[in-house]
């Protein structure tokens, strides 16, 4: 069953047609509250919570991009939810990082086949630097950075998730891109070799 | 060579990573990144933050998200009469509140209505009385001050009266009687003068004097008159009501108070306000509760 077609039969009400919707995205959707919100468990509250008001107004859907469609919802949930904890900020009583969490997809430079406990914990370090490098970037420039660079969704794609002209995304992810590089600068003594010699070699 | 990056590089810069240049644009850039180092090392840390950023590993999710009816949460109830009832609460509560300051308004402000209705008759009557009576004896005598339970004295207005016979040049005569009336047989005696003198009794011209001959038609004047407050006898009460009986005004005022009855309709009133009030409050709350939830 094509997407048009689950879409239609969810719209009428077919529970299963929408969760077959939902297999097919929740990935890219989790991924994306992860790195808005930076934390997994409020990654998950927003998730369900993106499918449970997609379901609730399905009908409201008149085409277009479904994937825009899920992800605009799953931004905005994670807009409200920023914008919360900024009014009311709590500190958590749990460990900053959870040492259990589980990674897949490991980019082969990140790869490490000896699996000594020094690299690990310095390729978990480096990406603890980046989200917080991302935590620290004002939202609206957060949003961009994510959709684009760790989502590889293209400018229009964000343009229509976040209902923003083009110009105003490429501005976004510039001045993003500016104020990451110098957050990161603090952090390529952990890049891995390989990554280090690509450098050397374009410098 | 200008070592600084405007805002301007940067966003070209970015824009030729995406590749969302023109291909003059390009050739331009490129230009310059070769002429200008400082060009070079920004591309290649926007290239390594870049490189960083889509190297984060991804998130597996801790579960499958899919919904099941047991997880739809229930359709939210939703009552489109709320705000009216909320008015209909507010006003109800609004009239009741009216009818319970307007009840001790209304009979308080009733009985002055009355009393001064009842005043308000005599007085007139007898303004026109002393008015007809003055015309004719202004220029003799002025009208006598009556003052119970005192020996005589004459009082004089211009410089305060003392006792004696004399008046010096004062207008009023004050004449003082022994004790007020105690019976409508005595109070003709009490009410005439102690001992008048010959010449005061000439020009002397008491109200109760002067009415018979008064050209207003208005019942004769005796001792039961407002002067001074004294309640008047019964015989002399009868007198008295007629005042209200022939002056329409009061007349009017005092059958719409009688008609009027507040005593049991407003307590239905307030009653039935109360309980739609309570009622309709009772039913917002409950309402805005289900909504609510």
């Amino acid at each position: 069953m094509d997407e048009p077609a689950l879409i239609l039969a969810a719209q009428q009400g077919d529970l299963d047609s929408f969760n077959r919707l939902i297999l097919q995205y929740q990935d890219m959707v989790y991924n994306l509250t992860y790195r808005m919100l930076g934390d997994g468990d409020s990654a998950d509250d927003a998730t369900q919570t993106t499918f449970i008001s997609a379901y609730r107004s399905l009908k409201s859907f008149k085409g277009g991009s479904f994937k825009a469609w899920i992800m605009r919802m799953a931004t905005n949930n994670c807009l409200d939810e920023l914008r919360r904890l900024k009014r009311h900020p709590s500190t958590s009583l749990e460990p900053v990082r959870n040492e259990d969490d589980e990674v897949f997809d490991t980019p082969a430079w990140l790869k490490d086949n000896s699996a000594g406990p020094e690299n690990t914990l310095e390729m978990k370090e480096l990406e603890a630097g980046i989200q917080d490098c991302l935590n620290n970037l004002p939202d609206e420039f957060k949003v961009v950075v994510t959709l684009v660079e760790i989502e590889g969704l293209d400018y229009n794609e964000a343009s229509e998730i976040i209902n923003k002209p083009l110009g105003t995304i490429k501005s976004r992810l510039a001045r993003a891109r500016f104020k990451l590089r110098d957050c990161l600068r603090g952090y390529m003594e952990l890049l891995p070799d390989e990554f280090r010699l690509r450098e050397e070699k374009s410098l | 060579m200008n070592r600084v990056i405007s805002s301007l590089d940067w966003q070209r810069l970015s824009d030729y990573l995406d590749k969302q240049l023109s291909p003059s644009d390009v050739i331009k850039l490129e230009e310059e990144i070769h002429q200008r180092q400082e060009l070079q090392d920004a591309l290649n840390e926007l290239k390594a933050t870049g490189f960083l950023l889509q190297s984060l590993p991804r998130r597996r999710v801790p579960r499958n998200f899919t919904l099941s009816a047991r997880d739809l949460p229930a359709p939210k109830f939703h009552f489109p009469w709320l705000s009216g009832l909320s008015l209909a609460t507010a006003i109800s509560t609004l009239a009741l509140i009216f009818t319970l300051f307007y009840r001790p308004l209304a009979t308080a402000s009733a009985p002055q209505t009355l009393s001064m209705a009842a005043q308000a008759a005599p007085m007139q009557a007898e303004a026109a009385d002393t008015a007809a009576v003055a015309s004719e004896v202004h220029e003799a005598q002025p009208a006598p001050i009556i003052i119970w339970g005192q020996p005589p004295i004459m009082a004089t207005g211009k410089g305060g009266g003392i006792g004696g016979s004399g008046g010096g040049d004062g207008n009023a005569e004050m004449q003082v009687y022994a004790a007020p009336p105690e019976s409508t047989a005595e109070a003709p005696a009490l009410m005439a003068p102690a001992a008048p003198s010959p010449k005061e009794a000439e020009n002397d011209v008491s109200p109760a004097e002067s009415e018979p001959s008064a050209s207003v038609e208005s019942p004769p004047i005796t001792d039961s008159g407002p002067i001074l407050g004294i309640r008047p006898t019964a015989e002399q009460g009868q007198e008295t009501n007629r005042y209200p009986e022939e002056s329409g005004l009061n007349t009017a005022s005092a059958r719409s108070i009688q008609d009027e009855n507040p005593s049991d309709d407003w307590f239905y009133i307030q009653l039935l306000l109360a309980c739609l009030s309570v009622c309709l409050a009772l039913l917002t709350f409950i309402y805005w509760l289900r909504q609510r939830r």
